[in-house]
């Protein structure tokens, strides 16, 4: 049995609580968060032991690994102190605030000779990974235009992912899940050109595109949004065209399952939550994945410097926009 | 009183869509065409029942005329017309430069000849009643524009993967239409433009990747994916779609998703099509051009957008080949 403990009790604590019950032979054994751990565990695993703060969690509970999912300007602190520890994490994307922070990680990391991966759930879901073993295998022949989209529209404030400091916006956030996966799917890239708008009621909505060009000479175009009309649903598209195939997904598409009673209701879409008609969702297998390393001391699929990578893409974007010039992942200076 | 209509040259196959499109406008006929393919221009006569005739001969007999000529050749079509007093509807893009666009607008006023550029897409039903929407405050204050328009895969051989014949690709072919709507739809101009292109999906002299990163005058931003690669075996010719995402809503607008899906085993030509069955926007262009003939008045699209639009085309070349944004400067008017 592998004993996990969740550092965190937000959204994502319930999204891998969920999972990890799911999995034969892991456990959450506790939780640890300074404003709802009691509550969460309460509410959703019962027979965790809720703790104040990952130091207790991990002084008094002997543990496998942890899960980071706490806001990511809190990711550097709590990795470097569980590492220190020689327990395994696997942390919620984006792996830090700002790149001297995900060297601090790094170098934790290094130091304790942890497992650890950076949890790019996208890498995971069923279609995201289909896709990219077909243009693996050929399917599209060599891809020349990339395009994605992820988006969603909310009510009211959303706390510390209104907080730009803490979250770093859309970019840092939302659009990083498409930029690993790009990344991941196309390889190295040369420079990123983006726009973003933004503006404020309760919350902060924000709007970017960004263009990349990948070293292969391909051209992504990442469209990243969330703004506060609550009647957006969750959206997630992308489309890869080559030179002898083309690949289309549109979750605007996509309905298994609908249902028209009394009420109006939609067809379940969003990722995280638990109704998708699937027997082993993305966060399922990426945790799956998780476990899997560690049993065999493998190197996860997404390491620390993927996670790296990945967030130089979303600070290029940000640094793009500011300066309003294309701007290369490599000259991303340390914010 | 009939409005005689000709076509001037058939390099553009718009022009089938276009003669069509006059035979389900009364008050409009198309009587001639001319074509500086004598050989191209005759079948063309042929197939539609219209004489053929040299550019004088049917420049006499016609009171406007449509020109679908490749891009290079606009000016001299154009301006042939306007000497013969004749009003032109002109395919897009008006003409390769800002400069040569600029030349044919002059032209054209100045022989007191209507000139109106082809941008059918903004007689799109689903893309006017976003419009309406858009000025009711279906989605608040407007921030940003997805555009796409999209096409198949360009063949070598033509004139429009001619360099010389067109002008350039994607860029210079499938820019303006979202340009265009942009513009029309919000009442600003493109101040600066980004370009990422490239030739990838076929082996032809132009450029075949067409995105680019615009922003409009009052901060607007705008993103377009004009390139030419989609397969041969798509369901359908490509696409024209634009999401307008504001402070309070977001309109999804696809302006060819009216269509079902024909399947078949046999022919020459098996597998899934998407057949459109959405209002034809080609007619109620022409049907514009015809009452401005008509009445002299002031077509939907004069021959001053088409110079708008041929300077973003200018401006996302120049940044392809700086790889910096480019600044667009309007004068006072």
């Amino acid at each position: 049995m592998t004993r996990i403990a969740l550092v965190g009790a937000g959204g994502m604590a319930g999204v891998y609580a969920d999972r990890i019950d799911a999995i034969d032979g892991a456990d959450v054994v506790a939780v640890a968060s300074p404003s709802s751990a009691e509550s969460f565990v309460d509410e959703r695993v019962p027979s965790a032991t809720a703790y104040a703060d990952h130091e207790q969690l991990c002084a008094n509970e002997a543990v496998d690994a942890v899960a980071v999912l706490t806001p990511t300007h809190t990711h550097r602190e709590i990795v470097a102190d569980v590492a220190e520890r020689g327990i395994d994490v696997i942390c919620e994307k984006p792996l830090a605030r700002t790149l001297e922070d995900a060297r601090a990680i790094r170098e934790a990391v290094e130091a304790s000779g942890i497992t650890f991966m950076t949890a790019h759930a996208v890498r995971f879901f069923p279609q995201y990974a289909e896709a990219k073993a077909r243009v693996d295998d050929g399917a599209v022949g060599e891809p020349g235009v990339a395009r994605t989209k992820r988006a969603f529209g909310y009510e009211g404030a959303r706390g510390w992912f209104d907080d730009v400091e803490k979250s770093g916006g859309v970019l840092l956030d939302l659009a990083i899940h498409d930029f690993d996966y790009l990344r991941w799917l196309l390889g190295d890239v040369e420079h990123v050109f983006t726009r973003h708008t933004d503006w404020s009621r309760e919350g902060t909505s924000e709007v970017s595109h960004s263009l990349v060009r990948f070293e292969s000479g391909a051209v992504g175009h990442v469209e990243a949004w969330w703004i506060e009309v609550p009647t957006i649903p969750f959206t997630e598209a992308f489309e890869i065209a080559g030179d002898e195939g083309h690949i289309e997904y549109d979750i605007d598409e996509v309905a298994p399952i609908e249902h028209y009673g009394m009420e109006a209701t939609s067809a379940p879409r969003d990722p995280v939550g638990d109704d998708l008609p699937l027997r082993k969702d993305g966060y399922y297998r990426q945790l799956e994945h998780f476990l899997d390393c560690l049993e065999t001391g493998s190197e996860p699929l997404v390491s620390v410097e993927e996670g790296i990578e990945s967030m130089r893409l979303s600070l290029a974007a940000i640094e793009s926009a500011e300066r309003g010039e294309p701007v290369a992942p490599a000259e991303v200076s340390d914010r | 009183m009939t409005i005689r209509l000709g076509v001037l040259s058939t390099a553009h196959p718009h022009c089938h869509e276009y003669v069509s499109a006059v035979g389900e406008i009364d008050g409009a006929d198309v009587v001639a065409v001319a074509d500086e393919d004598d050989e191209r221009g005759r079948e063309f006569a042929d197939e539609h029942g219209l004489e053929y005739g040299s550019t004088d001969e049917v420049l006499e007999r016609i009171d406007a005329g449509v020109v679908c000529a490749a891009n290079v050749d606009h000016g001299e079509w154009v301006r042939a017309a306007a000497d013969a007093g004749v009003d032109v509807l002109c395919e897009k893009p008006l003409a390769p430069t800002a400069a040569e666009a600029g030349e044919l607008v002059d032209v054209c006023e100045d022989a007191g000849v209507t000139l109106a550029v082809a941008m059918p897409v903004r007689f799109s039903e689903p893309i006017r009643q976003a419009k309406a929407a858009l000025e009711d405050g279906a989605v608040g204050e407007l921030q940003a524009i997805v555009g796409t328009n999209l096409l198949q895969r360009m063949a070598g051989g033509t004139w429009f993967t001619d360099p010389d014949r067109s002008g350039g690709g994607a860029i210079m072919d499938h820019s303006v239409h979202v340009v265009d709507l942009a513009r029309w739809l919000t009442g600003q101009e493109v101040t600066e433009v980004y370009t990422e292109t490239g030739t990838h999906f076929s082996d032809i002299a132009v450029e075949d990747i067409d995105v680019l990163s615009m922003e409009l005058a009052d901060g607007t931003i705008v993103s377009h994916d004009g390139s030419w690669r989609q397969p041969d075996s798509w369901d359908f010719w490509g696409d024209v779609t634009m999401r307008l995402i504001g402070t309070e809503g977001v309109l999804e607008v696809d302006c060819f998703d009216q269509t079902f899906t024909e399947t078949r085993d046999t022919g020459d030509d098996p597998g899934m099509e998407s057949i459109y069955w959405g209002t034809d926007m080609n007619e109620y262009l022409v049907r514009d051009f015809v009452d401005a003939v008509r009445d002299g008045s002031e077509p939907a699209i004069p021959g001053e957008d088409g110079v708008r639009e041929t300077r973003v085309v200018e401006a996302a070349y120049e940044s392809a080949e700086t790889g910096m944004p480019v600044e667009i400067e309007y004068e006072l008017e």
